[in-house]
């Protein structure tokens, strides 16, 4: 069984995944208490599922882009199970799962996540023929910002508020937006990637695994 | 007590326990996302103000001087909690990034002292406060609100105190 994490933002997500199926998977909206729920909603979701971490065999997180705290809460705890436990870690982008749950289109796709101070993380997806495929780095902007840069017939999916919902549909010749339950970044997507990274011998060491961060202001100097 | 224009507020105290006062005032109108800002050098009554924002506010935790731990948490029975946060000792703004401002904004109101050393990772909507040592015992403080939020506060809070002394 894997175990897949995901604390990129305010959104919690824990799955667990065996190749085959989904026994448990748990989502839900924290206030920043990551630390204090993290891992006691663990703990009651094995229980609930009747399984203990001896039959986890694998980790799989999210390592953003996403904000300090939660990336570093979510990547703390699951190094500290790899370390304890000496099990293998696959890290995983967190926009690869936004997009990993959109249905293959002809058009490009915007894989978001809020970035704090209502702004979107966005991270551009193509279609190939093994799946989407991110180009370029994820970068920030608000609701406004990107829907001026669109142009061309896209698909936006991920965390979007009513305004930004209010905002993107302003270019609805253009933008095609996923629908709310869509939206919600699934951990056990997260799991199924991690799963076939880990099949393929693709794992990460967790001393150098490391979060990628958004910063709140541009152009910060060191 | 002049006031400069609608945005802010200028208060004149002429005691310890009159800064405490007017802290009290301001932490009992305090939400959770509020940013206020106190610049003022040392003993310039910042350490006294925040443990009347602390108290109005409700914590159950004792006010104490956050220079070595950067970041102080005083809790309400509710779980949210009003952050102190002090950035004198912060080396850079990557470094201050890193504490997570939202992450404390979201948790409650977030008091920054010494926050001109950490201006540009600062949300530009706050209150500021600029404090300043007048006499042994008398401080002045002057208040500016930066967006639509602070204004009421601000608003509130002159009317709280017009109405008080």
């Amino acid at each position: 069984m894997l175990l897949a994490i995901d604390t990129s933002t305010a959104q919690i997500g824990l799955a667990l995944y065996d190749g085959a199926t989904v026994p448990g998977e748990l989502v839900w909206q924290s206030r920043a208490h990551h630390t204090e729920q993290l891992a006691p909603a663990l703990a009651g979701l094995l229980e609930r599922v009747g399984v203990t971490m001896d039959s986890v065999k694998a980790l799989g997180v999210a390592i953003g882009p996403g904000s300090f705290t939660s990336l570093r809460v979510g990547l703390a705890f699951v190094k500290g199970l790899t370390l304890a436990r000496h099990l293998p870690l696959i890290g995983i982008p967190t926009l690869d799962i936004v997009a990993a749950s959109v249905p293959l289109s002809d058009r490009k796709l915007a894989a978001v996540l809020q970035a704090g101070r209502g702004r979107l993380a966005v991270g551009w997806y193509k279609p190939t023929g093994s799946g989407w495929q991110a180009y370029g780095p994820a970068t920030t902007m608000t609701a406004g910002e990107l829907e001026k840069k669109i142009r061309k017939p896209v698909i936006v999916c991920g965390e979007l508020t009513a305004e930004d919902r209010h905002c993107l549909a302003r270019k609805f010749k253009n933008v095609r937006l996923a629908s709310p339950a869509q939206c919600v970044r699934r951990p056990g997507v997260l799991a199924e990637i991690a799963w076939n990274r880990w099949q393929a011998g693709k794992t990460d060491e967790a001393a150098s695994l490391a979060p990628i961060y958004l910063h709140v202001a541009g152009g910060l100097p060191a | 007590m002049p006031i400069l224009d609608a945005h802010t507020f200028e208060f004149f105290s002429k005691s310890p326990e009159q800064t405490r006062r007017l802290g009290i005032r301001l932490g009992a109108l305090l939400q959770p996302g509020d940013l206020i800002c106190l610049q003022g050098d040392l003993g310039a009554g910042k350490t006294t103000l925040v443990q009347g924002v602390a108290r109005g506010w409700g914590a159950l935790d004792e006010v104490s001087s956050p220079t070595f731990v950067l970041v102080n948490a005083y809790r309400r029975p509710n779980g949210t909690q009003l952050s102190h946060f002090d950035a004198f000792r912060v080396e850079s703004l990557g470094e201050a990034e890193e504490l997570d401002l939202d992450a404390l904004l979201a948790r409650g109101p977030l008091l920054i002292e010494w926050p001109e050393r950490v201006e540009p990772i600062l949300p530009v909507e706050r209150l500021w406060a600029w404090l300043e040592y007048e006499s042994e015992e008398h401080r002045s403080m002057r208040f500016a609100a930066h967006g639509t939020r602070y204004e009421s506060l601000l608003d509130t809070l002159r009317q709280t105190i017009y109405g008080a002394d």
